[in-house]
């Protein structure tokens, strides 16, 4: 359907077209929130937040890219989180296995379709991206999440992050600096198949 | 990053890496990077770490994040006819309250002597007593002309009979109630008073208004359609709502 004819419906208070709208975005918002918060639950409430938050705001909405303001509400709504364990840190509580063991990676969450390898590469990758995103600020983290994992272009960014086009470029570099530099040490451990695609790139 | 390397070079490869640079500024860089190792190196980094983010795996969704309407506070509208109904019943209980206060309160704002009506019919007659000496007695020591005490003051019967009587009338039962009163009435018994009881005339109201005052309903039919108003209008404002509830339930 329509996503102009969605929003418009949205505006009016139909919960049934917004409900369309958050099918499409869900992941990629899901996904961003996971990447800045790093932790899957606090994601999953930050993008039902976010989501809540986009609902009732959506009067304001003046056109443009509605991904974009999906994504500024997401993002907002991480900034809040992350504020709110700044001042009350906790401690997560991790999913246990049958032995009483804590594990990172529980059986529910397991893709049955790909290979044991495929699954500790994917792994492997995923801890070391994360690892390093971590490690930036949550500015300069949003920024390099929004313009090189959710794939958003310079003006979609600025849009999203509230911030002027020059400002975005200066973050988006500094991140990617210090991301590099950071992967560096990873760069064994990186799955074989990435290696070899990037060095025949070269 | 060395001194001809600089942040701005490597913003202008961060740039360049997502085609966003001018064409002329673009040319200039391809030119330096041609030349220059180091850059030429700080940018294949650059693009593999870039490379790397784009392939950074998707989460699968834990859950579906769409909304149902108690997430975001929604209500089901409320017809016009609701809060009309529900201010109809709320302006009657209002107005019956007010009439019932005012019906019982009337009679004794506007006849401040026979404020004791009341108690007078409570009370069997004013005196609690079976004995009309004892009730003689208490209310000559409260009648402000002293009688019985040999007063040369002693009232004529005529002024006995403009007397307001309900004051001694309520001083009387009020004293009853005490103990001390009680015992008054036992140790000083007042032989003037029994005498001149018998002189006082026997005051009694007028057959119409004691007819009246008898045959008064609870609710007269103002205060009864009242009644009815409040409860009708309150039950269809409350039956209103349930049935739009139910249907917005099932539209949901």
């Amino acid at each position: 359907m329509d996503e102009q004819f969605l929003i418009l419906s949205a505006q009016k208070g139909d919960l049934d077209s917004f409900n369309d709208l958050v099918l499409v975005y869900q992941e990629s918002l899901y996904n961003t929130a996971f990447r800045i918060m790093g932790d899957e639950e606090l994601a999953a409430d930050a993008t039902q937040d976010a989501f809540i938050s986009a609902f009732r705001n959506i009067g304001t909405f003046r056109g443009g890219s509605f991904k974009s303001w999906l994504l500024r509400t997401v993002t907002n709504a991480c900034y809040d989180e992350l504020r709110r364990q700044k001042r009350r840190p906790t401690t997560p509580l991790e999913p246990v296995t049958s032995e009483d063991e804590e594990t990172e990676s529980p059986n529910w969450l397991a893709d049955p379709d790909i290979s044991p390898e495929q699954k500790f590469e994917q792994s492997e990758l995923e801890h070391a991206i994360q690892h390093c995103l971590d490690g930036l600020s949550p500015d300069y983290r949003s920024v390099v999440i929004l313009a090189d994992i959710q794939g958003l272009d310079y003006s979609e960014v600025s849009t999203s992050l509230r911030k002027p086009l020059g400002t975005i470029k200066s973050r988006l570099a500094r991140a990617r600096l210090r991301l590099r530099e950071c992967l560096q040490d990873f760069w064994e451990l990186l799955p074989i198949a990435f290696r070899l695609e990037n060095e025949s790139n070269q | 990053m060395t001194q001809q390397t600089s942040f701005r070079d490597i913003k202008k490869l961060s740039t360049y890496l997502d085609k966003q640079l001018s064409r002329t500024e673009q040319t200039r860089l391809e030119n330096r990077l041609a030349e220059e190792s180091e850059l030429q190196e700080i940018y294949q980094d650059l693009r593999q770490a870039r490379a790397l983010l784009q392939k950074t795996p998707r989460k699968p969704l834990p859950r579906n994040f769409t909304l149902t309407p108690k997430m975001v506070g929604m209500r089901p509208p409320v017809p016009r006819s609701v809060p009309i109904f529900r201010l109809a019943s709320i302006t009657a209980a209002v107005l019956l309250f007010l009439s019932y206060t005012f019906n019982y309160l009337a009679p004794i704002a506007s006849a401040p002597g026979l404020a004791a009506a009341p108690f007078l019919s409570q009370s069997g007659g004013g005196c609690g007593s079976e004995n009309p000496a004892d009730c003689g007695d208490v209310a000559m020591e409260s009648v402000p002309f002293g009688i019985g005490g040999g007063s040369p003051e002693t009232p004529t019967p005529e002024q006995l009979t403009a007397m307001p009587i309900a004051p001694s009338i309520m001083v009387t039962s009020t004293l009853e109630s005490t103990p001390e009163a009680g015992m008054r009435t036992m140790q000083q018994p007042s032989p003037a008073a029994n005498t001149i009881s018998p002189d006082l005339p026997t005051i009694e109201p007028p057959p119409s208004e004691k007819s009246s005052s008898q045959a008064k309903p609870f609710l007269n039919s103002f205060q009864i359609g009242l009644v009815l108003m409040t409860i009708i209008s309150g039950f269809i404002a409350i039956l209103i709502r349930q049935i739009i509830i139910q249907r917005w339930r099932k539209r949901l």
